[in-house]
């Protein structure tokens, strides 16, 4: 009795490790197709040796980053940004994509788990001293959204919220609420849709994000409105390493190209209009990080 | 470093609130896995089914789910519960599930034969019930119990998930500002351990106490 | 009771009888409250309903349902084993050998495997440590797991009978031979139980994996739930269920299992020591 469960839990831990190991391993390397790409830069290496461009960003993002479950498939503004990126790199659209949280997003570029980040990536001083920022890619004001029922005037100013309960995604929002207004009571989910979800259960005055989010959710539920707000624009931007400076000049020379090209306000008319309704707004100024 | 110092205060009360919902969790999960308990050895037979339902479907399913279930899903049932309170409450239900099981196992290894015994002696069953199966069984549990507190301490950094500021909440919060993350991680594993090892001298001290040379 | 007169019995006996009813009858209302609470809510239209007969949702779901069982089996061999090592590691005679396994256990416990999967995402990276989700979620539940059985282990063997150990040694079969040949099946046999039970903890807990977006139920359920908009009761519905299963189908093997190897006395013994310590 004794050697046969010894042997069957070794070909077990042998049949699992290597179910583990297929699946790290890497799809084929690629030889490079495209010109003029950089040859001093890690990250571009890394990305025509694997052969696809891995990136981080959410699942939950309507008209950014959105996964359908089933399909398996990412549609959405920085999606697509995303996909042009690797085609830039490696002349055909390859992108794996990383789940990434709020928490993860520094950690998985500083240890090269992945090799961008686009997910609505608030520059912040604080981030500049762990990464880099690529871009902005984006320029997104703030979005409020209430309970129909609820009565508030245009916001001018964050401080004005401070007696209600503020529901926001744990992040940049998160904390620069925290900050602006102190006294009041932030409660702080996951995902987007918790944060509706629990504003529609009454567990929160008003929902804050970026704007487009904000609308997007609009058409997610009903019984919620957009209160209107003039609030300073934010800068978001891809997140890259610090310690690859070629190629944070190498995407942001891809965002200046995809920027005069038009093809940026070309992909905002096709993922972000259809939910805000708004055309393609001024695009950033890359470069510009929007820091004080 | 920064991360740390300029937030001491931000991070205690994470501290606190991880250790009231610990506290109120474990109470509440006593009181009503004993009740439990007690209802899975009654006499009477629909407790002892309805006790063993409960347990089956509870032991079975991630706390996690549960705690979902409670603040996300009961809602579509217009039964909306504040967040804090969910957590609460939803450890107090998943964990009375596994006193439930320490009691009676407790009361079984005590013995029939004490019960027996003390009835014999003229004890009501009242009486054999509190001075005779009551203390031995307490005096058997207090270490499996000490390590289910522990495991509560740990549950309650699912918090963040539900919106509950405890911990493990407040440090991810912490980390989407600073990025720091192996500091701002590090510091909170070194707290729960210091919990964990609070709790493990403290089951132990009380187990010493009511420790009988057999 | 045969000492009670026969009108007593009856009288005590109907008493029963109506008490056990009237429980039922109270727990068939508040059931019956709970689903006319969600048909109220409207939770019980087929229309919100029928997406779970849909295939691609139920691969969908079943996919996350093979994740946890592929990441849970394979944390619980991995936590067997390390368990059983560190347990006859600190029941060894060697004085430091002991100590630095009672130290590796202790932390082992003590850490949430939540913080340990933190670590394996984001800061072991940076010392070269790389790893896919999968390994990251099990690794850090076998190194908690390994903790949990090495207590398991530890219990077990020092429950065994004083006998069983002094009779191999008589015997001539030396410290570890004495152990794999003799103490260790009996232990296991004994422990099996108390091991199901902590193994359907294990698969409990591969629902921590949410953190790496690993693919296993609990997480496709969220994922479904939101993609489902207003299905969040539907498709939490069926994880449950899912879950619930699949661990009463795995305590019911153990049950079957130890009905099958018939203990020995000593075993016997062992269990029922091991059920008083509220491990089985």
């Amino acid at each position: 009795m004794r050697p046969a469960p010894l042997r069957v839990a070794a070909a077990a831990i042998a049949v699992s490790f290597a179910l583990g190991l297929s699946a790290c391993s890497a799809p084929a390397a690629e030889t490079p197709v495209v010109e003029g790409l950089p040859d001093d830069s890690p990250t571009i290496d890394r990305v025509i040796s694997a052969g696809e461009l891995v990136v981080g960003t959410p699942d939950d993002m309507p008209g950014f980053n959105l996964l359908d479950p089933i399909s398996g498939e990412y549609t959405g503004f920085e999606a697509r940004l995303a996909e042009l990126l690797s085609e830039r790199i490696l002349g055909e659209t390859s992108v794996r994509h990383v789940a990434v949280t709020t928490d993860t997003r520094e950690a998985l570029i500083q240890n090269g788990t992945v090799d961008a980040v686009l997910s609505t990536y608030q520059i912040t001083s604080e981030r500049l001293e762990k990464i880099d920022f690529a871009g902005p890619d984006l320029l997104l004001g703030t979005g409020i959204v209430s309970a129909e029922a609820l009565d508030l005037d245009e916001v001018t100013d964050l401080s004005e919220l401070a007696d209600l309960r503020l529901i926001t995604t744990a992040g940049a929002a998160a904390d620069l609420l925290t900050q602006a207004v102190p006294g009041a009571e932030i409660i702080v989910f996951d995902s987007v849709v918790s944060c509706v979800q629990a504003l529609m259960d009454g567990r929160g005055d008003v929902f804050i994000n970026n704007e487009a989010t904000a609308i997007a959710v609009l058409s997610l539920v009903d019984g919620v409105k957009i209160v209107p707000n003039t609030l300073p624009l934010s800068s978001f931007g891809i997140g890259v390493s610090k310690d690859d400076p070629a190629f944070t000049d190498f995407v942001n020379a891809f965002l200046e190209e995809i920027i005069e090209d038009g093809t940026w306000a070309e992909i905002w008319e096709e993922e972000i209009t259809p939910i805000t309704g708004k055309p393609a707004p001024a695009a950033p100024v890359v470069g510009d990080l929007g820091l004080e | 470093m920064n991360a740390v110092t300029d937030n001491l205060g931000f991070l205690a009360q994470g501290l606190l609130t991880t250790v009231v919902v610990a506290i109120l969790s474990f109470t509440g999960a006593l009181l009503l896995g004993t009740a439990l308990g007690v209802a899975r050895v009654s006499a009477v037979r629909s407790l002892r089914t309805i006790a063993m339902l409960y347990v089956a479907i509870v032991r079975n399913t991630p706390v996690l789910l549960l705690l979902i279930v409670l603040v996300f899903v009961l809602p579509s049932i217009d039964i909306v519960i504040d967040l804090a309170p969910a957590l609460v409450l939803g450890l107090t239900l998943y964990f009375a599930s596994y006193v439930c099981e320490i009691v009676r196992s407790g009361v079984a290894t005590v013995g029939a034969g004490q019960m027996e015994a003390a009835l014999s002696l003229g004890l009501s069953q009242w009486q054999a019930v509190v001075r005779v199966i009551a203390p031995q069984t307490f005096r058997v549990i207090v270490q499996p119990l000490g390590t289910l507190a522990m495991a509560v301490t740990m549950a309650t950094s699912i918090g963040a998930v539900v919106g509950v500021r405890e911990l493990a909440g407040t440090v991810r919060l912490l980390n989407g500002q600073y990025a720091n993350a192996g500091l701002l991680f590090g510091v909170a594993a070194l707290l729960y351990i210091v919990l964990a090892l609070l709790i493990a001298r403290l089951a132990k001290a009380i187990e010493n106490r009511v420790q009988v040379s057999s | 009771m045969s000492t009670l007169n026969r009108p007593f019995r009856s009288r005590r006996a109907r008493r029963m009888l109506l008490i056990d009813v009237g429980i039922w009858v109270a727990f068939g209302l508040l059931l019956a409250g709970v689903v006319l609470q969600a048909g109220r809510a409207g939770e019980l239209d087929p229309e919100l309903w029928i997406p779970l007969a849909d295939q691609a949702i139920q691969q969908f779901l079943l996919t996350g349902l093979l994740g946890t069982i592929g990441a849970g089996a394979t944390a619980i061999v991995f936590a067997v084993v390390a368990g059983i090592l560190l347990a006859a590691a600190r029941l060894s005679a060697n004085r430091i050998l002991s100590s630095v396994a009672g130290v590796v256990s202790e932390v082992c416990r003590a850490l949430p495997i939540l913080f340990v999967i933190y670590f394996l995402l984001m800061v072991a990276p940076s010392f070269g440590l790389r790893m896919p989700p999968f390994w990251q979620v099990v690794v850090a539940i076998a190194i908690h797991g390994a903790g949990a059985f090495c207590e398991l282990f530890r219990a077990g063997m020092l429950a065994l009978p004083k006998g069983q150990s002094e009779a191999a040694a008589s015997l001539g079969l030396r410290g570890s031979q004495a152990l794999r040949t003799i103490v260790l099946p009996q232990v296991v046999r004994a422990l099996l139980p108390a091991m199901i039970s902590q193994s359907v903890q294990i698969l409990k807990e591969t629902s921590l994996g949410y953190v790496v977006s690993y693919p296993e139920l609990l997480r496709r359920g969220q994922l479904l739930a939101e993609h489902l908009g207003g299905g969040f009761l539907q498709a939490y519905a069926e994880v449950a269920v899912l879950f619930i299963g699949l661990n009463l189908a795995l305590t019911g093997l153990a049950i079957w299992l130890e009905r099958k190897l018939s203990p020995t006395t000593s075993a016997q013994a062992v269990g029922s020591s091991l059920r008083f310590r509220g491990r089985a």
